[in-house]
């Protein structure tokens, strides 16, 4: 949880494990307005950041999807830690998400359950103790320094607060890729180097992550700059494919 | 001409249509059928029972049996009354005493009635309410958010739902078979209906009990629950639309779970009684 860096996860990312793999990937999803995907080629490495710049009308819920295997591609092939959603073994393919923490475009949580429920409901699943989730949630409620609004069902919370409680849902069970769409849309600027730092520190530990903004970041030290313009993907910093 | 192709084509789209409409019902009984199977496996599994699984399935539970038990002893109650006075003033009538009058009530109860009124009871709380939860959690995308998190929506929503639904079915079975006992014959004994003592009622009611009963009770219960547990899972994760939708599914879903539940406690009377109203089907 430190702040400062004490190695640079870009010198190490070549040398280290692809964590998702796009080959040659194209997505006719539903969504009017989904990011166009379109024969997209793309490899991101353990520690490494990828920053897509999408138009503001772009809706990325679908392509995150498509990452975690809910949604299948038109054509090409989507690899997790190199392996693909593309068999039956839906076990292993819950196992899978269950290394991925993402932060949704718009609205994502259990109407039904309060926030420590929602927030923890993954990690529980998965194997943790119920006691160290809900401490490793307070701690993360510090380190944001945000309002403790565990009791709280999702409806009662402000927008902007719900955000960041998905931020921690995210990285609470340290992922190996971590999805984040628009994180910053509806929280105060001066929250993003408190992102920053918490991405970093996931990179640090060998996690992957993958940022979708509509609005430039320059503070952001990313691996691989995308830029989608129309049904364009380019690429500014960074290779498109290793093969 | 064009009449006499008309005669020809009639009969065949009607045909057509049956067997479509046969089709669809096969096809509905196959999905009740492969979740009801998928539910047993999936219980059966030590990993499914994590503790989010088992705090919904608890709660589930307190909702569907425990909070619904005065609806129940209502529900026993009220039909209780109408059975055992009913019965006493026909026996009357004709000239029975004790020995004619428990047998077919305690039959009639613990076999026919006792099963449905809990269905009743059960799909009227908590069915419908499944189903609208259900459905507002797909439109909403809280079911891709579980998905997306690792979390089958399987194991965490439709298993602890019927499940909870099989275990109240039965367990609110007796308790209407119990209220309906003994409201039937405290308010027929006050009345004047029932003219025999309490010691004698409970005494020939329990001389009534017999294994078969257990043959019918039992799975009238449990295959009528599970059935109406599938169905109300089903139609709520089925919706497509948007919240609108959401009355119409839940509506839907309580009449087909309510269709399923009188289907299934005919079919199982009539494989469990191996007759067909008067005639052997043997």
């Amino acid at each position: 949880m430190n702040a400062t860096k004490t190695s640079d996860p870009l010198a190490e990312s070549s040398a280290t494990p692809c964590v998702f793999r796009l080959r040659r990937v194209t997505l006719n999803g539903k969504a009017s307005h989904g990011l166009p995907v379109h024969e997209v080629q793309l490899t991101a490495a353990a520690g490494s950041l990828t920053l897509i710049q999408h138009e503001r009308s772009h809706r990325t819920r679908e392509f995150a999807s498509l990452l975690q295997g809910l949604v299948r591609p038109t054509s090409g092939e989507v690899l997790f830690d190199e392996q693909t959603w593309t068999d039956s073994d839906y076990s292993r393919h819950f196992q899978m998400r269950s290394r991925i923490g993402r932060v949704f475009d718009g609205p994502a949580w259990i109407q039904n359950a309060n926030m420590m429920e929602n927030v923890t409901l993954a990690s529980r699943h998965h194997g943790s103790d119920s006691k160290e989730a809900r401490s490793r949630m307070r701690d993360w409620i510090q380190r944001f320094d945000i309002a403790d609004v565990s009791r709280e069902r999702p409806a009662f919370v402000e927008p902007a607060l719900l955000q960041i409680y998905q931020w921690i849902r995210a990285l609470i069970h340290r992922p190996a890729l971590l999805i984040l769409e628009r994180p910053m849309q509806l929280v105060s600027t001066r929250m993003l180097p408190k992102l920053i730092d918490a991405t970093n520190d996931l990179r640090r530990d060998g996690g992957c992550v993958l940022w979708m903004t509509n609005t430039p970041i320059d503070t952001l030290n990313a691996d691989v700059r995308i830029q989608v313009q129309g049904r364009q993907w380019i690429y500014i910093d960074g290779g498109q494919c290793d093969e | 001409m064009r009449l006499r192709s008309a005669v020809w084509v009639a009969p065949w789209r009607l045909m057509e249509l049956l067997g479509k409409e046969f089709l669809a019902r096969c096809n509905t009984l196959i999905s009740i059928l492969a979740i009801l199977w998928a539910t047993v496996g999936l219980s059966l599994r030590r990993s499914s029972w994590t503790s989010p699984v088992r705090t919904i399935f608890a709660r589930q539970l307190l909702f569907t049996a425990v909070d619904a038990v005065p609806v129940a002893l209502r529900f026993g109650a009220a039909g209780g009354v109408l059975v055992i006075a009913q019965a006493a003033m026909w026996s009357d009538s004709m000239g029975g005493d004790s020995e004619v009058i428990v047998p077919l009530i305690w039959r009639a109860i613990i076999r026919e009635l006792a099963p449905l009124l809990a269905c009743l009871v059960v799909i009227g709380r908590s069915g419908i309410a499944i189903a609208t939860e259900l459905s507002l959690m797909y439109v909403h995308g809280e079911i891709e958010v579980l998905d997306a998190q690792g979390i089958d929506p399987m194991t965490c929503l439709v298993m602890p739902r019927i499940l909870s639904m099989i275990i109240s079915v039965f367990c609110l079975a007796i308790i209407v078979a119990t209220s309906m006992l003994l409201t039937g014959y405290l308010i027929g004994w006050s009345m004047g209906t029932i003219r025999f003592s309490a010691r004698d009622f409970s005494s020939d009611v329990l001389r009534q009990f017999d294994a078969q009963d257990l043959l019918f009770f039992v799975p009238k219960t449990i295959v009528a629950g599970a059935f109406a547990g599938a169905i109300c899972c089903i139609d709520g994760l089925s919706i497509r639309g948007s919240s609108t939708d959401v009355p119409r599914v839940a509506a839907r879903s309580g009449i087909r779970a309510l269709t399923a539940v009188f289907a299934v406690s005919a079919v199982l009377s009539i494989l469990i009684y191996n007759r067909f109203l008067i005639f052997d089907i043997r």
